[in-house]
């Protein structure tokens, strides 16, 4: 269990590491930050001189060095359009994102538990055929066009539900929806397959052969054993989801990071743009790391690889 | 071919399910519709009349088609505009069909890009192993501490917006999942006799690498391929969506789509059209990559 544990944590470690170079060749690559921070009057004297003050002047790996310091302390300059730092500015949109992250996880996995079981129950009836073509259309759904749609009907014909901003639970539902299509549609086929292999196995004859009712059979003994696959699956899917949350934000007009990500591109806001990816990159290794644990919760067999 | 396999070919076409033929007519349209967009175009894609923005589908043109087009179909179809025009009066059905070059060219591009690159490294990291093996995959694991559309995203921040770039950024973030399947096959591939064979006769690294296993190791590549082909194609639009992807005044489907939320309260036509071809685009793809992966790779799960 601690060489588990171990490796693990040295696999956390060695990913920050990545991300923060990747980070700094980031900016390192997109140009002179200089002429970003400067009007176009500015004299070459004048350049120079932030150019040292900023450390522009000393040794690659030494600016290398001293970025990674800061970074994992949290500081990543400030915003150049917003005279706030950068960390701050995504600190603060943070909450909305993973509010609505999580909405969209909740919703996917409701959906796609009952869907893909009933599924794999049913097989061959009018049940299946109805819960493949849900997730097939789910799957091929562009999810900034069903946002549009969502709005176009809730929000613009029927004005039952607001098209953006944040604010009440009623603000949530179109952008949790939009953001949770894939990710239900992926994780419904994985609990219809498992749960396929799984009801075909001796285990479970045992289970109905001693008299169990099909509905404990299902709940108790089946669905446990596809747990695995699933979080592993909504594991990774809370990447494609803070990925998605770019968009899905900028469609919404939802006050999170990734839509504070794509004005700070569109404003050459590098710092911002540096402090997003490094926060939202290695939150997303921390959820993946805290999900190795769940594993070995799920199944003990994983201790004794 | 004899006669047999013939036999078996033809029972197996003869079970598949209607919709995949569906989907491969849909597709098939699609990409043809594409390649002859500029002949079949009912309107040039960006002449703007701003004396007709906005209007429904079925709106009859301002624009009198070419004399000699006069009592054509082309003529007849470009007498109105099927599905309506956008907010600078341009034909939005002429914006679709141009709209899907790109799309699909960008789209194939990158998982042509990606697949090349992440079968390369898959290859050799396998077939080398040790400290090559460990670099490779390392770079691998931090890229994937990226969520996706996150990675695409800071990477056209850097190289800036453009088919190219977009290309690019497309391309590199997508070779992880290529490299890690190869890898996977060339671990056991290897290690089989007729590896051992070719070695023995003399075979060098590189021709037991791209002659021996490589060739073993491509239908999985290719199942995966045609479902990256869907998500690029996704992942493009989301691009243009975003502003970030292909520039105006040429027409994508993403870029149809972020123009449309302006208008939303008056004119739902201008979302619902690009959007449905590029879900009934990808569907179609998604359908096809598995019957692909039912021909050629029964066990893999994708």
């Amino acid at each position: 269990m601690t060489r588990f544990l171990r490796s693990r944590l040295l696999d956390l470690v060695i990913g920050v590491l990545g991300v923060s170079t990747a980070v700094f060749f980031l900016l390192r690559l997109t140009g002179d930050p200089v002429a970003l921070l400067v009007t176009e009057t500015a004299t070459r004297e004048e350049m120079e001189r932030i150019r040292e003050a900023m450390g522009l002047n000393a040794p690659l790996w030494e600016q290398y060095v001293s970025f990674l310091a800061r970074a994992l302390r949290g500081d990543f300059g400030e915003s150049i359009r917003l005279a706030k730092p950068a960390a701050a500015l995504v600190w603060d949109t943070l909450p909305a994102t993973l509010e609505l992250t999580t909405a969209a996880l909740g919703i996917a996995t409701l959906l796609a538990l009952p869907l893909g079981m009933l599924a794999a129950v049913y097989r061959g009836t009018a049940m299946e055929t109805a819960a493949s073509v849900l997730t097939l259309a789910g799957q091929s759904m562009p999810f900034f066009w069903l946002g549009i749609l969502l709005i176009l009907v809730f929000a613009v014909e029927l004005r039952w539900l607001p098209s953006f901003g944040r604010g009440t639970w009623w603000h949530l539902v179109l952008p949790a929806v939009t953001l949770s299509a894939s990710t239900m549609a992926k994780t419904a086929r994985l609990v219809r397959a498992g749960m396929i292999e799984i009801l075909s196995q001796e285990y479970i004859r045992t289970a109905r052969a001693k008299g169990l009712g099909e509905r404990r059979v299902i709940l108790e003994h089946a669905l446990w054993n596809t747990a695995i696959p699933v979080v592993t699956i909504l594991a990774l899917d809370f990447g494609v989801l803070l990925g998605g949350a770019v968009v899905t934000e900028t469609i919404f007009a939802w006050p999170g990071t990734g839509r504070l990500m794509i004005q700070a591109i569109q404003g050459r806001d590098f710092p911002v743009v540096q402090a997003a990816v490094f926060i939202l990159a290695v939150l997303f290794i921390v959820v993946n790391a805290a999900l190795d644990l769940l594993y070995v919760w799920l199944d003990p067999r994983i201790r004794h690889r | 071919m004899s006669g047999s396999i013939r036999a078996s070919v033809i029972a197996r076409l003869r079970r598949t399910p209607p919709s995949r033929w569906l989907a491969l007519g849909v597709l098939a349209l699609v990409v043809l519709a594409a390649a002859t967009a500029s002949l079949i175009a009912p309107h040039p894609p960006l002449r703007q009349i701003i004396a007709q923005r906005l209007q429904p589908p079925g709106t009859r043109s301002a624009v009198r088609a070419a004399d000699g087009a006069v009592g054509t179909a082309a003529g007849a179809a470009s007498a109105v505009h099927a599905f309506g025009t956008d907010q600078l009066g341009r034909d939005i059905l002429s914006r679709i069909l141009h709209g899907g070059r790109i799309s699909l060219l960008v789209a194939l591009a990158a998982v042509l890009l990606s697949g090349t690159m992440g079968t390369l490294f898959g290859l050799v990291a396998g077939y080398a192993g040790g400290l090559t093996d460990r670099v490779v995959m390392r770079v691998a694991e931090v890229q994937l501490a990226f969520p996706f559309i996150l990675l695409v995203v800071s990477i056209v921040a850097v190289l800036g917006p453009g088919t190219r770039n977009v290309v690019l950024a497309l391309g590199i973030s997508g070779w992880v999942a290529y490299a890690k399947l190869v890898r996977a096959q060339v671990l056991t591939l290897r290690e089989l006799p007729f590896v051992e064979a070719a070695r023995a006769v003399g075979a060098g690294a590189g021709r037991i690498m791209f002659r021996q296993i490589l060739p073993n190791t491509l239908s999985p590549v290719v199942v995966l391929a045609s479902f990256s082909v869907a998500q690029m194609i996704i992942l493009e639009s989301a691009l243009s969506f975003l502003g970030l992807g292909v520039q105006p005044p040429t027409p994508t489907w993403g870029g149809m789509l972020a123009d449309s939320r302006g208008y939303l309260a008056t004119a739902w036509w201008l979302a619902t059209f690009p959007g449905a071809v590029l879900m009934a685009t990808v569907l179609a793809i998604n359908i096809l990559g598995d019957w692909l992966r039912d021909l050629l790779d029964p066990t893999m799960r994708i």
